[in-house]
């Protein structure tokens, strides 16, 4: 477990994603902290999901910063984007000190920008969902699962051309684990099925049993119980509350009032990019702003 | 052994049940016995035996474009290039004088497939965002410029002639120098293997010889290809075919597992060029040009995209069918180019009517999985499991 209970995780900071003059994202600075269930709500295009692909390494984001804390050090998941006028600024200054910025590391790696892709964010423990359910369709569940599990074996291409003794321990731990992640979320049963063959619901816990699989400190969870009935959205929250107990920080977007004010130890409420409420369940329920964005006043 | 022994009425038996996997079977069995029916004396044969061969051949290029076609989802319609550099390569290799000992075949083999494989690395860096159209658009302008610096660096590669008499494949090394078979260099440079061996065919690479070693290279192919489909690696392309965003947000690198997918893809299918070269023991550009890469995409598509039985069968029915056209067409005069029309109907009918190809990828079969709790356990949810 990274951190203890109570200290932050995530750290967002003066963050911003601009689409042409769209301001998608707009100065939103929160945290999210280590073994608590936090919410992320706000009413359709408020940016929600825009805030998950800025974690997760899907967008740059146009200005501001995103830490993933693990353990004692802070781990920058998006450097700033520059903008134009310093763009242009460091281009002029890379024509004229061309050998010196490649000289000085500080410097080079100043100039040469490079974003931090989705995989390496997954690999250093921020797994998610996606609101659109997002599997691999014509793979069966479990292969489903042993994809999530890829970052935690190394065996290449020619270990498994020649079924070198690490391929075969290393596919026997992956099939064996990946079992077993597929029983924590009930689904045990639907292991040959392919994901598209799976219910609606089914396939929300498979998504969740793959997130899973990349063994996360921390899980981004996009409206899990969009589409569900009371019935599947009550296992759900009963799913959530297990993830949540072994461990793994939970941040999740989600519609249903009533899912959110159940589980969640936080809220942060979102509205037109920026952000207009944070607190315990009780105090955003109160919060004037948020009453007047969620009813339109 | 004797567990397989054991096992074969059983596995006999359960093969016999399903019709096309017997159908494959019978197919396998008559492919692997082809040769004896060579030696029977008359043009037909030796005909039929060519069909084969090229069959043989044309199924390894195609399994080589179906890893980045069929298993990683990217539209290559440029798989030509890896298969005339292939070619090529092998070719002027296996010319030189430093490269007649025994067995060299198989480095010039290897050769060829690694010059192919490289390519496809320099094609694929600058292509990695790509997908879709335009992907496949990129590939068929590289095969173009391929083709042209083929045709036009003559010094090498022999020009809008092709390169001609160039040693074929055998075990000893290529230049048989000396003794019995002294005098065998034409004056136009062709080696006049044919009256050392006492084949009447023009071409070395129509041995029993060459066509046993073509059979074996499919072998190893398919096997290597069954392996890696069920392997983290075949699972990562098969992600990325599936949705590469959820692929990547799971941790697979895409660049990464792009670019294996494209240096195996160009190996194998520079590998199968360079057999393709030997057999004809002639390389051309207007061999190797654009229909190359078509048929070739057409045996996969026709198939079944990523599946290996299903670009098998693909490339004998799309092959097949095109040598019958080939003879067919002549004898009513008409140009024999027009069998091409032939795969445009054929290829717009199971379009219509099987869009998935004639044999889809196989289905998981549930297995035991066998618990896996010591140490080597990869269960884990937050730190404790």
């Amino acid at each position: 477990m990274s951190g203890a209970n109570g200290t932050p995780i995530l750290t967002l900071e003066n963050l911003s994603k601009h689409f042409g003059g769209v301001r998608a994202v707009d100065d939103v600075s929160f945290e999210a902290h280590a073994g608590i269930i936090t919410s992320l709500i706000g009413p359709n295009g408020a940016g929600k999901t825009t805030v998950f692909n800025l974690i997760t390494g899907l967008y740059e984001p146009t200005k501001g910063r995103i830490l993933f804390h693990d353990g004692d050090s802070s781990i920058d998941l998006a450097k700033p984007v520059f903008d134009s006028f310093y763009t242009t600024v460091l281009c002029a200054a890379t024509l004229g000190l061309g050998a010196l910025a490649l000289a000085v590391p500080p410097l080079s790696r100043r100039l040469y920008y490079r974003p931090r892709h989705p995989d390496s964010v997954a690999r250093l423990g921020v797994a998610r969902t996606f609101q659109n359910i997002r599997l691999f369709t014509d793979l069966s569940a479990l292969d489903n699962v042993k994809v999530g599990l890829h970052a935690r074996v190394k065996s290449g291409a020619l270990d498994s051309v020649l079924r070198s003794p690490r391929h075969n321990r290393e596919e026997r731990s992956v099939a064996a684990a990946a079992m077993q992640y597929l029983e924590f979320v009930g689904l045990k049963d639907r292991a040959w099925e392919d994901a598209d063959e799976l219910a609606y619901g089914e396939q929300r816990r498979l998504e969740i049993a793959r997130a899973l699989a990349a063994n996360p400190k921390l899980l981004l969870l996009d409206e899990p119980a969009a589409g569900m009935n009371a019935t599947e959205t009550n296992d759900l929250i009963e799913l959530i509350g297990k993830i949540a107990e072994a461990g793994v920080t939970v941040f999740l977007i989600e519609h249903d009032m009533k899912l959110v004010m159940e589980i969640s130890d936080r809220i942060v409420v979102l509205d037109y990019g920026r952000k207009i409420g944070e607190g315990e369940p009780q105090e955003v329920r109160s919060n004037p702003d948020v009453i007047a964005a969620y009813l339109g006043a | 052994m004797e567990k397989y022994l054991s096992k074969a009425p059983q596995w006999i038996a359960e093969s016999l049940r399903s019709p096309l996997r017997a159908v494959f079977i019978l197919i396998a069995v008559i492919v692997a016995l082809s040769p004896l029916i060579t030696r029977l004396p008359g043009e037909p044969g030796r005909d039929y035996i060519n069909v084969v061969q090229l069959c043989v051949i044309f199924s390894i290029v195609a399994l080589g474009l179906n890893v980045v076609t069929g298993l990683t989802g990217l539209l290559d319609i440029g798989v030509v290039v890896f298969a005339s550099i292939g070619a090529y390569t092998a070719a002027i290799l296996y010319d030189r004088e430093w490269m007649q000992f025994p067995y060299s075949f198989v480095i010039v083999l290897i050769a060829g497939g690694l010059h192919a494989a490289v390519w496809g690395l320099i094609r694929g860096a600058p292509t990695l965002r790509l997908s879709g159209d335009y992907y496949a658009i990129v590939t068929l302008a590289f095969a173009e410029i391929v083709r042209i610096v083929q045709r036009n660096e003559s010094w090498l590669t022999g020009g809008g002639q092709g390169l001609k008499g160039y040693p074929a494949v055998n075990l000893w090394g290529a230049k048989l120098t000396g003794g019995e078979y002294e005098g065998l260099l034409r004056s136009d440079g062709v080696w006049r293997y044919d009256e050392v061996w006492g084949y009447d065919g023009l071409w070395f690479g129509n041995t029993t010889e060459f066509y046993y070693l073509c059979l074996g290279i499919l072998a190893l192919t398919i096997l290597g290809i069954w392996r890696l489909e069920r392997s983290r690696t075949g699972r990562a392309w098969l992600a990325i075919k599936a949705d590469e965003t959820s692929a990547m947000s799971s941790g697979v690198n895409l660049a990464r597992y792009k670019m294996t997918a494209f240096a195996i893809s160009a190996f194998i299918a520079g590998v199968g060029g360079a057999l393709l070269g030997f057999r004809n023991n002639v390389i051309s550009t207007s061999f190797f040009d654009t229909w190359f890469s078509v048929i070739i995409l057409c045996c996969v598509v026709l198939g079944g995209m990523g599946s290996i039985a299903g670009v098998l069968g693909g490339t004998f029915i799309v092959t097949g069918l095109s040598e019958a056209l080939r003879w067919g067409l002549k004898t009513l005069d008409i140009p024999d180019d027009s069998r091409l029309l032939f795969f445009g109907a054929l290829l717009v009918v199971v379009m219509l009517f099987r869009p998935q190809g004639l044999i889809t990828r196989s289905r998981a079969k549930p297995t035991e999985i066998p618990p896996d709790s010591g140490k080597n356990s990869l269960y884990e949810i937050g730190g404790g499991s």
